[in-house]
């Protein structure tokens, strides 16, 4: 067990989210049995008022989670210094099995609470509240997840010792190209570059078709989905370049792949853009695709909006992204110098 | 034309598990824009439960109530705050000021959740206050000025969002009778301006008040139109 | 959108007043709070602090060090062994030194003295170039022209241990961005040294050897400890692990401490926030009868915490960095008590990081918040008609 201030706070944080979770849990369950619009009994009003409220906490949540993982990164990097072997948050990252399953896990734990307060949004739009026991029934799927984040996250830290070798992204992305960017296998550079700028403007003009379809009139669920599709794909190919060959040239150096050094001052905070939009994008794609199951009369006009604003964003943040993400490479192949 | 309509309203209350108060019965009532009304009866006849539901405060157990076309009998809380912010101006009995709060705070009040901005309260607020005789008064805090004064704030700011309904609960309870001539001069400049007004009252000078254009009698729940 | 943010606006106005309404209430709370900051701030800018220290000594720590033992102290020695190592394969360079300390009873402050043959050995990245260290010349650190008051002026004298004067000639001041390293080193060449602390011509007190191989270093200090028995022979590792064994260990049990002193600064932020009173709910009744929404309500009870907990926190912070700058931590000394052997006399540069103020505002505000929430959440639920 490494005790340091960092390994602390990241427990301390956990066990605040997770207090509040258990505490719109037991709303949450109540809501799920006992809610009922067309009722006038004091408890009603009561369930009213508290689903109202158990989505605040889940906001603030949210929110903890949210930067509870912006701290794990930083915390990985901090651990760096102390772990043999580790340079980067990387290597601390792989220092044991539960380092990087509790990253993704964080991840997917935001998208979700993300899309949990989209649908509450939508929501509380009608006074019918049509999705009340949808979300909070939601919440029941969320929690094991939390769960199972903060096990890892407590495992991670219970398991991180000192003397333990670990390796670090040099050698665990390696296999490089002749070029010494990118793996020399199928997935070569050219294709990641073909992936990340083909495939993301591929998603951008159909998100920006779908905005002018959802504008003139209404869009055809299937092609919402088809393109949320994409844009999980995306996500999960998109973040393979950006490790593999983007950060390469972020960093000018060919064996240097770290996720997490361009969120650091030394690159003047290049990563926290760069994630944002991509994120971003992806969050808008997806979710908007999710929506398409949700049938209740009562809030279709809203559904509408929220489909239409974020394919229009999610447009706007993949067109930021590329040209971040191209950034660095047309410095390096034009300039002969890296951006940095 | 029917601007508030209350259609077979009953309420009842929990007290605790298995007793139940039954406060409202089958109440239909019709209240015409710019109309007056008055409902008299004795205390614990029901008066404040049904402006309450007039007002939005809560919503009725059975029955439908609705103010302008809408249906606010069955709206959540979230709604209903919406209804009260933009339909309705209350004027309670005891007031409800926030007494560690100056007078023009205390009328700006309404206007904080509506994000309008300060410069603008104040501008708004600042007609009211001369309106009602309280601009030497808006820096005191409520706790140190008079009954009156402290009436005529609880009024301007239910006015001060500029509500088609205003209603009060025994607005002459605390009131000499000077100052329940002040309120009615006030009251019939508002119905001048078309607002629509409902008083509820058990002091004669209200009911036998030239200004009131119906008079209902509340009684054990049941409401009944006097003459 | 806008009218979103200009009624966000309106409530975070709504909610200073109410703060400087219940002055007295929350001034007690920002008290505690700013003293948990404090405590918590002066820790974490303590210990990153040394750590940041404790990585530029180490810097400038040789590969190995050989100190002459005799009765389990350290004593001179003579200069000569170093030729006695000339045969060991993998070192680089030998260098003799010497290293003692200055009490000045002028002023009562204690001056690191090291004697070098040539400053160009293990200082020399600190100088300026080509620096004459013949003579009585020195270079000095900055706090000792301060503490000498040579500013304006070059030439000084000090004592020797029989009392008679050594005059001296300031050559040239270190860099204060070494503060932490230089701050009351006086940098001179060996024989004057000697002659300040009256030592014999070939007297040393340790011999410094850089090996070429930083992986050797292990076998090279053993074939030392060989040849030149009766000495200690400090490795650099050695050093960085004595660093930071103390260290990290005494943080992480400070940290474990502190952790709850957070935990009963929650339960303390709880229970202020969930005895709200009549007046309380009186209040939130009326403003809930006037329009405002429970979220309104749950935004203005977070803005009340937000701004005490922000204005508490960034009070907390300045006085613990005035804590660890002007008062060098004087609090937690005791804690790092151990520290004061490896460097006698040294004053803390505090050193703070975007990471040091993340990790505080996450240990004080976030707990903070989250113990208010709860009770702000439950005190909205009030409903509008409780007051009619």
């Amino acid at each position: 067990m490494l005790v340091n201030i960092y390994s602390i706070t990241l427990s301390l944080l956990s066990i605040v989210a997770g207090f509040f979770f258990l505490r719109s849990l037991i709303v949450a369950f109540r809501i799920v049995r006992y809610f009922n619009i067309d009722e006038d009994s004091r408890l009603q009003i009561r369930l009213e008022d508290e689903g109202l409220l158990s989505s605040a906490l889940i906001q603030f949540c949210c929110f903890i989670q949210l930067g509870g993982t912006l701290l794990f990164v930083l915390a990985a990097d901090d651990f760096s210094t102390v772990l043999a072997g580790a340079m980067c948050g990387t290597g601390s990252l792989l220092a044991n099995a539960y380092g990087f399953p509790a990253l993704i896990v964080k991840l997917v734990g935001i998208f979700c609470y993300g899309f949990w307060i989209v649908l509450h949004r939508i929501d509380i739009s009608s006074p019918a509240f049509p999705l009340m026991k949808l979300k909070h029934g939601l919440l029941f799927v969320i929690f094991p997840l939390f769960l199972l984040d903060t096990s890892l996250q407590i495992l991670y830290l219970a398991n991180l010792t000192p003397d333990i070798v670990t390796s670090c992204c040099g050698t665990l992305f390696t296999e490089k190209g002749p070029d010494g960017f990118g793996p020399n296998l199928a997935f070569s550079a050219t294709n990641q570059f073909l992936l990340l700028f083909g495939g993301g403007s591929l998603l951008a003009i159909t998100s920006l078709f779908l905005y002018k379809m959802l504008s003139t009139g209404s869009a055809n669920a299937w092609l919402l989905r088809i393109n949320g599709t994409g844009w999980a794909l995306y996500c999960v190919f998109g973040l393979m370049a950006i490790i593999l060959t983007i950060s390469s040239y972020v960093y000018a150096m060919p064996y240097h792949n770290c996720p997490f050094d361009m969120l650091k001052p030394e690159y003047y905070f290049f990563g926290y853009p760069l994630y944002f939009t991509f994120f971003g994008a992806v969050f808008c794609g997806v979710s908007s695709a999710l929506l398409t199951w949700i049938r209740a009369n009562e809030v279709q006009s809203m559904v509408f909006n929220y489909q239409r604003n974020s394919m229009k964003i999610a447009f706007l943040l993949s067109l930021c992204f590329m040209i971040l993400a191209a950034a660095p490479v047309f410095f390096y192949r034009l300039g002969g110098t890296d951006i940095f | 034309m029917i601007m508030i309509e209350l259609k077979n309203v009953e309420k009842q209350f929990t007290v605790s598990r298995n007793e139940k108060v039954h406060i409202l019965h089958e109440i239909s009532l019709g209240i015409k824009k710019n109309q007056c009304i008055c409902i008299e009866g004795p205390s614990g006849s029901g008066k404040t439960t049904l402006l309450s539901i007039l007002g939005g405060l809560y919503g009725p157990t059975s029955g439908s109530a609705s103010v302008d076309g809408v249906k606010i009998s069955r709206l959540p809380e979230l709604f209903l705050t919406r209804y009260r912010r933009e339909k309705v101006g209350f004027i309670y009995q005891h007031y409800n000021l926030l007494e560690n709060l100056t007078v023009l705070q205390n009328i700006c009040l309404p206007l904080v959740p509506l994000g309008i901005h300060p410069n603008e309260q104040k501008r708004r607020a600042k007609r009211l206050l001369d309106r009602f005789q309280l601009s030497h008064r808006q820096e005191y805090q409520v706790s140190s000025i008079s009954g009156g004064e402290q009436q005529r704030t609880a009024i301007a700011r239910a006015l001060i969002n500029d509500p088609p309904i205003v209603i009060g609960d025994e607005p002459t309870a605390h009131l000499d009778a000077e100052l329940s001539h002040d309120l009615f001069f006030h009251l019939s400049t508002l119905k001048a301006e078309g607002k629509t007004i409902i008083l509820a009252s058990h002091d004669p000078f209200v009911l036998n008040h030239p200004l009131v254009d119906v008079r209902y009698r509340m009684e054990g729940g049941r409401l009944s139109q006097d003459s | 959108m806008k009218n979103a943010i200009s009624r966000h606006l309106n409530l975070l106005d709504f909610s200073l007043l109410s703060l400087l309404r219940n002055r007295l209430k929350n001034f007690g709370m920002f008290v505690v709070f700013t003293l948990v900051v404090f405590f918590l701030g002066s820790f974490q800018l303590f210990t990153s602090s040394l750590q940041f220290m404790s990585d530029q000594l180490l810097e400038n720590v040789p590969d190995i060090t050989i100190q002459q033992m005799s009765a389990g102290r350290q004593i001179n020695m003579n200069g000569d062994l170093a030729d006695r190592l000339s045969h060991i394969y993998g070192i680089k360079s030998v260098t003799r030194r010497i290293w003692g300390y200055y009490f000045d009873e002028s002023n009562g402050a204690n001056y690191t003295v090291v004697g070098v043959e040539s400053p160009a050995s293990s200082f020399s990245h600190l100088l300026p170039e080509g620096t004459d260290l013949s003579a009585s010349r020195v270079i000095m650190g900055e706090g000792v022209e301060r503490v000498r008051g040579l500013t304006g002026r070059k030439a000084f004298t000090l004592f020797r241990p029989d009392l008679s004067q050594q005059g001296f000639e300031k050559a040239a001041v270190f860099d204060p961005n070494t503060r932490s390293l230089t701050s009351d080193m006086l940098l001179m060449h060996m024989d004057t040294a000697r002659s300040l602390f009256g030592m014999q011509a070939d007297e040393i007190t340790d011999l410094l050897v850089e090996s070429g191989n930083p992986a050797e270093i292990d076998t090279i200090a053993k074939k030392i400890r060989a040849a030149l028995p009766g000495t200690r022979v400090i490795t650099k590792e050695q050093i960085a692990k004595t660093y930071h064994g103390v260290f990290g260990w005494r943080s992480g049990v400070g940290s474990i401490a502190l952790a709850g002193g957070i935990l009963a600064f929650m339960i303390l932020a709880w229970e202020r926030a969930s005895g709200f009173s009549r007046e309380e709910k009186r209040e939130t009744a009326i403003l809930r009868g006037i329009g405002f929404q429970a979220a309104d309500i749950l935004s203005i009870k977070i803005y009340e915490t937000f701004c005490l907990s922000l204005t508490a926190f960034l009070a907390g912070l300045v006085l613990s960095w005035m804590h660890i700058a002007f008062f060098d931590g004087i609090l937690f000394k005791p804690l790092l008590l151990g520290w004061s052997v490896l460097k006698p006399g040294f004053s803390i540069i505090p050193h703070v990081t975007g990471n040091d103020l993340l990790l505080l505002f996450c240990l004080s505000v976030v707990p903070y918040w989250c113990a208010a929430l709860i009770p702000a959440w439950r005190s909205t639920l009030v409903r509008a008609d409780s007051v009619v």
